[in-house]
This record gives C-alpha cells, sequence and structure tokens, in this order.
C-alpha cells in the first residue's frame, strides 16, 4: 500500500493522524485466501444459515476459533443487541477484588470488531434487508467465514466476505480479513476497527510507544491490558492493510489512546468496486516474556514480510497435519459424521503442546462459563484423545498438574491431610477455586461442597498419569513427572480414609461423580479408584527403585518416603471398603443408596430439565436417581480389572437410574452399552451426546462449548463402537458398529506407533508403523504377536471374528 | 425467599421495536353480577394506557340498548360511566366483542371468565368460551370470585417457556410494569410430561447442570438477556427470575398466589379447547387477573 501522511498529532495519551490509502489492482486487490484453502466437502463443515439474534451466544460459542494459546467467539464483527464478543488467552486469568469472588479466565479485548459504514449508513442486519447470511466454520482448515448480502434502506447493495483464524502453526498470530463488494451503488465507503480495553482492566501504555510513533509510520497499533489481581501483561498488536479494486484512493485515520485503538479507513468506491481490509494481530503476555510487547513487534516484523497468504497456507497445513493424526470417519451417518468433527475441531482447538502450565477449562476458550476452570474433565474425558492423537498436548496437560502439585499438598495439609488433594476446581495456580455458593433461580442458596468433598479428583489425575505413560511408554515424563503424581496421590489417599472397627478402609464424607448425592460414605467409585492409586503408587516407588533409582532417592528425600509406609499403601488397598454383592453382582454406588426412595424416571418423561430442577436439591438427595455415570464410570475405566458379567449387571441396574443431569453422562452410557452389544441404547445415547452443543433447541453451548461432552463422544467412538482396550503391550478391539455404519475409521498413536483403524461390518484391518512387535487382539479371536510394521486384517463370521492376519508387511 | 438477583436492564439493547402498545380497552360486560369484578380492572388499564374504555353489552336478548339505561342496566355507576363509550352492534355477543377489538386501534379485551351463560362444568362462560375460540390478541381473563375490589398491579408475574414464541409477553409486561411502577417476576417452569421445544432460540431450564455453581449464574443470565432482548422493556422495568418445577399451569397458579402477584401475564398459543392446557388451568386457578397475549405457535 502506498502512502502519502499527514503530520502525527500527539496529544496527552492519544495518537492520531491520517494518511491516504493508493488504489492497488489486479492480483494485489483480490482475496487473498487460495482456492485450494476452501473447503466445500459440507462433512467438513458447521453452517449457520440465516441470523437468529436469541441464538447468538450459543453461535458464537460453536464457532469459536482458537489454538490452545488464545480464542476466539465466532461474534459478529459489527456486533448485534446480543453479541459478546471475547477473546481469551489460555492460562490469563483476573481476579477481581469483591468478596467472595474467585480466579476467572479474563475475557481479553475483542480484536474483531470492524464495522462498516456506506456514507452514513451503518451496515448493519437490523437494518435494511438480510439478502443472504452465514457463517461457516471450516473444520478442516480451522477457518470460521462469513458470507453476508445486504440491501441498505437506501436500496444499496452490498457484499460482505469475511474469514478469520487463530494460527495453528504460528499461535501468537491472529488473521482477519473483510472483503466489501459495492454491488449497485457507488459511495464513500468507511471500515473502522477498533480494540478496546473492558473497564475492569488496566491499561499499560508501553512506554516508548509515542516515540515510535513520531519517529516512524506506526503501522503497528498497540494495546496493553494487566489482568486485575495478577501481576500479568497481554500486549497487542494490530496491523493492517487495504486494498482497494477501484482507482480512486482512500484515507486512513487511526487514533489510539490507552483504552482503545482504532481505525478508520475510508475509500470512495464505485460499482462492482471491490475492498479488502486484511488485519494480523499479535498477541503476547508476560507469562511468555517480560516484554510482552517487544515480542509482538518483532513477531510482527517477521510475520508481514511474508503476508497473508503464507500465514493462512502454514496454518492450514498444520491443520491438515492434525487431522491426519485425529480424523474420526464414519460412512453411513453424515449427522454423526459432523458431530465427530466438531468434537474433533474443539478438541484440537483447545490445546497447546508448548505450555505446561496451563490446562483446558470446563468450556475451553469458547466462553466465559465456568470461569475457565479445570476440572476433572480434562484428565478422564479429554485427555484420552490427546493421549492417542497428540501425545505431546496429554504430557503437556498432565504436567500442569504436576506444576500444581504444591498447591494440591497445601491443600491436603489445610484439611489435615497428606500427599496432594488436588483441586476440584483450579485456574492457574492450582489453589482450590470452587465457588462457596451460589443462588439457584428457584430463590435457594445452595452451598457448594464438591471443593471440599470431591476428592475423587486426585485419583483421577493419578489414573490419566498412569493412563499416559503406559499408552506413550514416554518413561521421561513419568520420571520426571509422573512418579510424582503417583506418589502423592497414594500418599493422600492413605490419610483420607479410616481403618474402622471392621477392619476396612472406609472413605466417608465424600461426593462421587454422582453429584446428587453429598457427604456419602463409600462411594463406589471414589473407593475402587483410591484403592487402584495406592496399588500403583507402591508399584511407582517399587520401578522408581529398580530403574531410576537417583530419582527415587531424591523423591525419598525430599518427600521423607519410607518403606513402611509404601507397604502401607497395598494393606489399605486390600483393606479397601466396597459395597458389593456376590449374589447380585452390583455395586452399592455408596452405603445406604439401596435404601433410597426409588424413582422410576420414566414417569417424569419427557421432559426438559434435570432431575435436580424438577425435584429440587433436598429431595433428589433422598431418592435413588444418579446424575451420571458413577458406578458404571469406575466399571469402564477399570477395564479387566472388572468381569464382564459384574460390568453387565451394573449398567443393567444403573442405567434406567441415572437421569444424565450432566454433560458428561450420554456418552460414558454410549461407551458401555456399545461395549455390551446393547446397540439400542448405544445409538440412543451416542445421539444425545453428539446434540450436547450441536442441538438447536436447548440454549447448552450459550457459555462456550462443552469440553468434556466432546471428549466424551471421541472415547464413546473409539473404546465403545471400535472396542478398543490397551496395555503396555497389546492392543485389542471388541468392534461393534452400528448397523448403518458401513464404515469405521481412524488413525491412533500408541506407544511411539503410528495405527491405522478401518472397521466395516464384516473386516477390521489395522495398518502399523513402528519400530517394535506387539500384541494385537480381537473379540473372540486369539492375540497375535504383530510386527512393527504391517497390515492386518481380521473378518467377522457368524461365529465372531476370526484371527488377525497379516495383509502384508513392510518390514 | 427470593433470590437476590441482578437486575439486567442496563446493558442489552431490544432487538425490536417495543410491543404495539393498547389504544383501547374493550370492556365485555352481561348486566350480571359475574361480570362486574371487569370494571375496576378495566378502568385501571384505561387509565394506566391512557387508552380509550370501550363498554360492549354482552348479555342475553342482546341488540340496541336504552342508552340511559345502559349504564344502569350494566351496573355501572355514574362515576364508572363517565368517560366510557357504549358500544353496540346487531350480530352475536361474541361476535359483537371480537369484532370491536378488531376494529378498534390496539385493543385489548377485558372480561370475567364467566361472562355468558353458564356452559359445561369445566367450561368458563359461554362469551368468553367462544371469544377465545377466536384467538383474541389481547385479552385480560379474571376471575368473578375478586369481586369489585379495587385493583392496581404493582408485582406483575410474567410466564415464560423460554421460547421465542414467548417474547410477545415480555413486552407486554414490561410496558404496564413500567407503566405501573409494577416490578416483573419472570417465572420459568420446568415442565414436567413435555417435550423441550425445538424452537430455534429457545431456552428452557438446563437439561444438563454439570456444576450449578457456574450453571446457574450463565443460564439466569442468558435466560434474562434473551427475554429482555426480545421484550424490549424500558430500562426502569426491575426483573426477578424465577423457576420451578413441575406442571407448567398449576406451577404458575402456584406461583402467583404465593407471591402475592396483581397480574399473570403469558403468551398463548391457541390452544383454548383441552381442559388440561396450561392457560386454561392458570386462568381457572389464579385469584388475579391474567394478561394473555396471542402469539402463533
Amino acid at each position: 500500500m502506498n502512502r502519502s501522511s499527514t503530520p502525527i498529532k500527539v496529544s496527552e495519551g492519544s495518537v492520531s493522524f491520517e494518511e491516504q490509502i493508493q488504489p492497488a489492482c489486479g492480483s494485489a486487490a483480490r482475496s487473498v485466501l487460495p482456492e485450494h484453502l476452501t473447503t466445500r466437502d459440507p462433512k467438513w463443515l458447521l453452517v449457520e444459515e440465516g441470523f437468529t439474534l436469541s441464538r447468538e451466544h450459543e453461535i458464537e460459542s460453536l464457532f469459536a476459533i482458537a489454538n490452545g494459546y488464545v480464542g476466539n467467539r465466532g461474534s459478529l464483527a459489527e456486533g448485534s443487541p446480543l453479541s459478546a464478543p471475547a477473546t481469551f488467552v489460555a492460562g490469563i486469568f483476573e481476579q477481581l477484588d469483591t468478596p467472595g469472588s474467585v480466579p476467572q479466565l479474563m475475557v481479553l479485548p475483542d480484536w474483531t470488531s470492524v464495522r462498516i459504514w456506506i456514507d452514513d449508513q451503518p451496515l448493519s442486519m437490523q437494518q435494511g434487508e438480510v439478502l443472504e447470511h452465514r457463517r461457516v466454520l471450516d473444520f478442516r482448515r480451522g477457518i470460521l467465514w462469513r458470507q453476508w448480502r445486504h440491501r441498505d434502506p437506501h436500496g444499496r447493495i452490498t457484499r460482505i466476505v469475511a474469514f478469520r483464524f487463530a494460527s495453528l502453526s504460528d499461535r501468537h498470530l491472529l488473521l482477519h480479513s473483510v472483503s466489501l463488494i459495492a454491488e449497485n451503488y457507488s459511495s464513500t465507503v468507511r471500515f473502522e476497527s477498533s480494540m478496546e480495553i473492558g473497564e475492569s482492566a488496566a491499561s499499560l501504555l508501553e512506554p516508548d510507544w509515542k516515540t515510535r510513533c513520531s519517529a516512524r509510520r506506526p503501522n503497528v497499533l498497540p494495546l496493553t491490558v494487566s489482568a486485575p489481581g495478577r501481576d500479568t501483561t497481554i500486549a497487542f498488536g494490530v496491523t493492517s492493510q487495504m486494498l482497494n479494486s477501484g482507482q480512486i484512493a482512500g484515507r486512513r485515520m487511526v487514533n489510539i489512546n490507552g483504552r482503545r485503538i482504532s481505525e478508520h479507513c475510508e475509500i470512495e468506491v464505485e460499482v462492482g468496486a471491490e475492498c479488502h481490509l486484511h488485519r494480523l494481530i499479535s498477541v503476547f503476555s508476560s507469562r511468555e516474556s517480560p516484554k510482552p510487547f517487544e515480542c509482538v513487534m518483532d513477531h510482527l516484523s517477521h510475520v508481514i514480510p511474508l503476508g497473508i497468504s503464507a500465514a493462512a497456507s502454514a496454518h492450514a497445513s498444520e491443520w491438515e497435519s492434525h487431522w491426519r493424526a485425529a480424523d474420526i470417519e464414519i460412512d453411513g451417518d453424515d449427522s454423526l459424521q459432523l458431530a465427530v468433527r466438531f468434537a474433533g475441531y474443539h478438541l484440537i482447538s483447545a490445546a497447546n503442546p508448548n505450555d505446561s502450565r496451563v490446562s483446558i477449562g470446563a468450556r475451553m476458550l469458547t466462553g466465559a462459563a465456568y470461569k475457565g476452570h479445570v476440572f476433572w474433565d480434562t484428565e478422564i474425558y479429554m485427555l484420552p484423545f490427546y493421549i492417542f492423537t497428540h501425545p505431546a498436548a496429554a504430557r503437556a496437560l498432565l504436567e500442569y498438574r504436576y506444576h500444581t502439585l504444591e498447591a494440591a499438598r497445601e491443600k491436603a495439609h489445610h484439611f489435615g491431610f497428606r500427599g496432594a488433594m488436588y483441586a476440584w476446581e483450579s485456574a492457574d495456580t492450582g489453589e482450590e477455586t470452587t465457588p462457596r455458593t451460589v443462588i439457584a433461580p428457584n430463590g435457594e442458596v445452595l452451598t457448594i461442597r464438591n471443593g471440599e468433598m470431591e476428592v475423587h479428583i486426585t485419583a483421577d489425575i493419578a489414573f490419566a498419569t498412569w493412563q499416559y505413560w503406559e499408552a506413550t511408554g514416554d518413561d521421561d515424563f513419568f520420571v520426571q513427572f509422573g512418579a510424582e503424581i503417583m506418589l502423592d496421590a497414594a500418599r493422600f489417599w492413605a490419610s483420607r480414609g479410616v481403618i474402622a472397627q471392621d477392619g476396612a478402609f472406609h472413605i466417608r464424607n465424600v461426593i462421587g461423580p454422582d453429584e446428587y448425592h453429598e457427604d456419602v460414605d463409600d462411594n463406589v467409585y471414589t473407593n475402587l479408584m483410591a484403592a487402584w492409586v495406592l496399588r500403583r503408587g507402591a508399584e511407582t516407588a517399587k520401578l522408581l527403585d529398580q530403574r531410576w533409582p537417583d530419582r527415587w532417592r531424591e523423591l525419598v528425600s525430599r518427600l521423607q518416603f519410607t518403606n513402611e509406609e509404601i507397604a502401607s499403601w497395598i494393606k489399605l488397598a486390600a483393606a479397601m471398603f466396597i459395597g458389593f454383592d456376590s449374589k447380585t453382582l452390583l455395586f452399592e454406588q455408596f452405603k445406604g443408596y439401596f435404601d433410597r426412595e426409588a424413582i422410576d424416571l420414566k414417569t417424569f418423561e419427557p421432559r426438559s430439565a434435570a432431575m435436580d430442577i424438577i425435584l429440587g436439591h433436598e429431595r433428589i438427595q433422598q431418592t435413588n436417581i444418579v446424575k451420571q455415570p458413577d458406578v458404571i464410570l469406575a466399571t469402564y475405566l477399570l477395564g479387566d480389572e472388572i468381569a464382564p458379567d459384574v460390568r453387565a449387571a451394573n449398567f443393567r441396574y444403573y442405567e434406567p437410574r441415572t437421569g444424565h443431569g450432566s454433560s458428561l453422562s450420554p456418552s460414558i452410557h454410549a461407551l458401555i452399552a456399545a461395549r455390551l452389544g446393547n446397540n439400542e441404547l448405544a445409538q440412543k445415547y451416542l445421539k444425545q451426546a453428539s446434540e450436547i452443543d450441536l442441538g438447536n433447541n436447548m440454549g447448552n453451548a450459550a457459555g462456550g462449548v462443552h469440553a468434556a461432552a466432546l471428549g466424551g463422544l471421541w472415547q464413546a467412538i473409539v473404546f465403545g463402537f471400535a472396542g478398543l482396550k490397551t496395555s503396555s503391550d497389546s492392543l485389542s478391539f471388541v468392534p461393534n458398529l452400528l448397523s448403518h455404519w458401513r464404515r469405521l475409521a481412524f488413525p491412533l498413536q500408541w506407544r511411539g506407533r503410528k495405527l491405522a483403524i478401518e472397521i466395516d461390518l464384516e473386516t477390521m484391518r489395522v495398518g502399523v508403523s513402528g519400530t517394535q512387535s506387539f500384541k494385537l487382539g480381537i473379540e473372540g479371536g486369539s492375540q497375535i504377536t504383530a510386527e512393527p510394521e504391517g497390515e492386518y486384517v481380521a473378518k467377522r463370521t457368524k461365529q465372531g471374528w476370526k484371527p488377525w492376519s497379516m495383509v502384508h508387511s513392510s518390514a | 425467599m427470593t433470590a437476590a438477583l441482578p437486575d439486567w436492564n442496563a446493558s442489552i439493547r431490544a432487538e425490536h421495536e417495543a410491543t404495539r402498545s393498547v389504544e383501547s380497552i374493550v370492556l365485555a360486560l352481561d348486566g350480571t353480577e359475574h361480570s362486574r369484578p371487569a370494571i375496576p380492572v378495566a378502568r385501571t388499564l384505561s387509565e394506566l394506557y391512557q387508552a380509550t374504555l370501550h363498554v360492549t353489552y354482552v348479555g342475553e336478548g342482546g341488540g340496541a340498548l336504552d342508552l340511559k339505561d345502559t349504564a344502569r342496566r350494566l351496573g355501572l355507576s355514574a362515576e364508572e360511566a363517565h368517560g366510557v363509550f357504549f358500544e353496540q352492534g346487531k350480530a352475536g355477543a361474541a361476535t359483537r366483542l371480537t369484532e370491536l377489538a378488531r376494529h378498534l386501534p390496539h385493543a385489548l379485551i377485558v372480561m370475567s371468565t364467566e361472562t355468558g351463560p353458564a356452559a359445561d362444568t369445566g367450561h368458563f362462560g359461554a362469551v368468553t368460551e367462544s371469544v377465545f375460540a377466536s384467538r383474541p390478541e389481547r385479552t385480560v381473563l379474571l376471575s368473578p370470585n375478586r369481586g369489585n375490589k379495587p385493583w392496581r398491579p404493582r408485582r406483575i408475574l410474567l410466564a415464560h417457556d423460554g421460547t421465542p414464541a414467548c417474547h410477545a409477553a415480555t413486552g407486554a409486561a414490561a410496558e404496564l410494569a413500567h407503566r405501573a411502577g409494577a416490578e416483573v417476576i419472570a417465572l420459568h417452569v420446568a415442565a414436567r410430561g413435555e417435550e423441550p421445544s425445538g424452537e430455534p432460540g429457545s431456552i428452557p431450564a438446563p437439561l444438563y447442570v454439570d456444576q450449578p455453581q457456574h450453571e446457574w449464574p450463565a443460564w439466569t443470565e442468558e435466560f434474562m438477556n434473551r427475554i429482555i432482548a426480545a421484550g424490549a422493556p424500558p430500562s426502569s422495568v426491575h426483573f426477578k427470575l424465577a423457576v420451578t418445577g413441575g406442571q407448567a399451569g398449576s406451577e404458575v397458579a402456584k406461583v402467583a398466589q404465593d407471591r402475592g402477584v396483581d397480574l399473570v401475564v403469558m403468551a398463548w398459543h391457541g390452544h383454548w379447547d383441552r381442559e388440561s392446557c396450561a392457560t386454561r388451568v392458570v386462568v381457572r386457578n389464579s385469584d388475579c387477573p391474567v394478561l394473555l397475549v396471542y402469539s402463533a405457535d
């Protein structure tokens, strides 16, 4: 862009200037996104046709873009009466100075605000006539598109095509492009793009930004903000380019003060003219560097010369790479195909393998609900996706738990326990951030006890740690980080329970995954998982001592483990009270569960609300209604430690008593039903799980997408319908496709190998690329030793699956 | 205990223009004691809306009334009759009423539930039933049991099922609240025995409450944002939100009674024939008048 400029006006706290924009012709005036970066296959596209104002918050969440470092809601650039634009950076929390406040993911300035005027008429869907409007989220490329054709009150027809993305190849880079075509008018068109700091945040002007402005053209507009209650600075730099195919020049006006940067580009357009506004935004924080704004300037100085097309190509290429490692293909069910790609898209967008001091909040970087807090959702529901498709991201997520061990130890100490008692909800520091109370809309003040009693999270984290290590063979992680998590978790459980007069080890006053029942004793999920952790803790000590004695000695010295303590863990695990009836094969979910008031959930159907709303918080505690999988979840996670007939009996018992009052629920039921061959239930729950965010009639996603549900959906397919089971040296499958699925295919990474799985109703194929042989099994068929490289096929007959046979070997 | 919930009126701009205000009140009287309780309600509404009050005779024997005798025939005192337009017509009672309401600008019908001869057990008065079969745009129904007590809306209950179809009622409730200086309780009933609405933009009580300490603040904010954005309330109107669970009609009537509500406002989708329909249950069981705003499904 050629510019001629007026002098810069610098006044107290602001800078403004004007410059002329010369027309750009030919290829430079066209849209920069090459055709090959546009996806046409509808199975990769989420499309919102038209515009429904009342759904806007949901749409913003569903259409959010993110790259694990920064996320942005899919809001309209010009806004609307219900727009809630937001930018989030992982790990950037604020804590307001109000009583009872907890840290919350900070809503950062919206970088996508672009408003357009045709003469003095703002281009708005609230005025004039919307001729065409759609938002398209391209899962494959990670790009959000908007196509809008509008007739304003003066009859002028304007076409807008816009796209934006948060670069997956360069996580500090954001790109926003808006193209305008004046279909039937000649007029003055003005673009206003702006970023503004919210009221609660403090603006920090870089000390030398005025000097920069006067020294050269400030083609990078700065905005720096500090997070309230935190010593964190976030810096944005915005640079833009306006291209105009017309022959008439325009002008650009910039105004920068401490809290707002705005840029006006004014152009005279003729009929059929195209204008393109391209914006590159860089964002850094003081978490990465003590001088984030310097990083912004350096970053953009490297990015700008490469151009927008190169940035887009790199971003799309990175997405291709991720999809090669994660895409699930389902032939025969297009809506489910879209749902699993929606899940995969958001899961890929949420993780950052380069930052081990953040995790993934319950709504990812797509919305402010749940304040960005991290729950067991990450380890039990989301982590398996990363373990088997992007191990580096899984490791980073678990390292976050390592880095927050100190806070977990302090919490344990506070409650009089030993070891690590992880926060039920955590933010940046690992401290407990669960709000203490909430006013329900029926006026009831609910005391929230999860922070104190929902202790199973410590077992969940330890379980996930071991699961990662077993699935990857990442000894480096285990030695440096994982072992300490295991040991301190075991130490916690040993202190959390009591040996009672019956000689059993009881864990009392807890909340299990079924949160409808609080302050219960001997919740089966908690006790089974705690026992598992105690055994694994002892095994960890033994492994370290044998294989990594230096590390073991260091841990012993620092954390004062003794042989007696380790030995006690085995005894406590053996003595763990598990309410189990060997005749019925049923676990009693907690002590006294079987005596609770029996409620037939069918009598409440159909219903549109959770059961605790219909019955009330107090009443539901007295009933046998289960909020979400509890016993059932344990029977899934503990795999072969639970006999198949026990798993089946407990599913038959608890399934009809589960109210599914949590979005974490349907996917696990789908998974287990599929494993048990109950395809009617499996299909029902799979559909329910796939519609939690995408169903358009409940407003569920207004505050952000349901991260755990998305991870659960992936698990339902891979562990449920494909029936994947893993151990440290074997893979096996229990395939069970729904009858209308023609084919299910997905990639996996496991212990340094890449696998390609393909299943249809009669055949299963596994392609392997690795360096070591392993055991490969299939339901009903014998296990074989698979070569490091090769392809294997198993065929289904009426009698079941035949054993694997090698198709070819790449060795 | 009423929740101390924040005021939602500050920052949301309405999507649509405010509901068209009422310009005409059409009071239906049949000359019996059953219909008289509608008089003070119609009078107050006429004052609040600054609307013209039209009285129409819907009693038996129809036809023209001697105007000197009309007020007496309808049981209106001289004061009550002051400034009132008396309407007559040749058609049947219900037809006269509905045609008048259609003819007058932005009309609101006010009538007792027992207007006209008593029909079958479980039904309202014959004229009431006939009027509702024609789906009037806005109607206030009240029980004759409330007598001739003065009436002023200080607390309004807006029954909202979370669907966009209910937004018409939001505007009506907000406008009246603004005029009367009343507060509005937005009541959402988590209905049992009903399918969730498939209408895009609906926000019923959540099916998933993963963590109530987060889900409830988020849901209540979203619920109120949507209904306020659609209902265009003046910023002076103070809303509270309440949620209960159960059968929709019974719960609305119960909450109205428990909270001493002066007026229930609800959207009505034209389903009137079933005895069990929520609208009929509310109208039958409420001690206070009920404003029904017709909104097609």
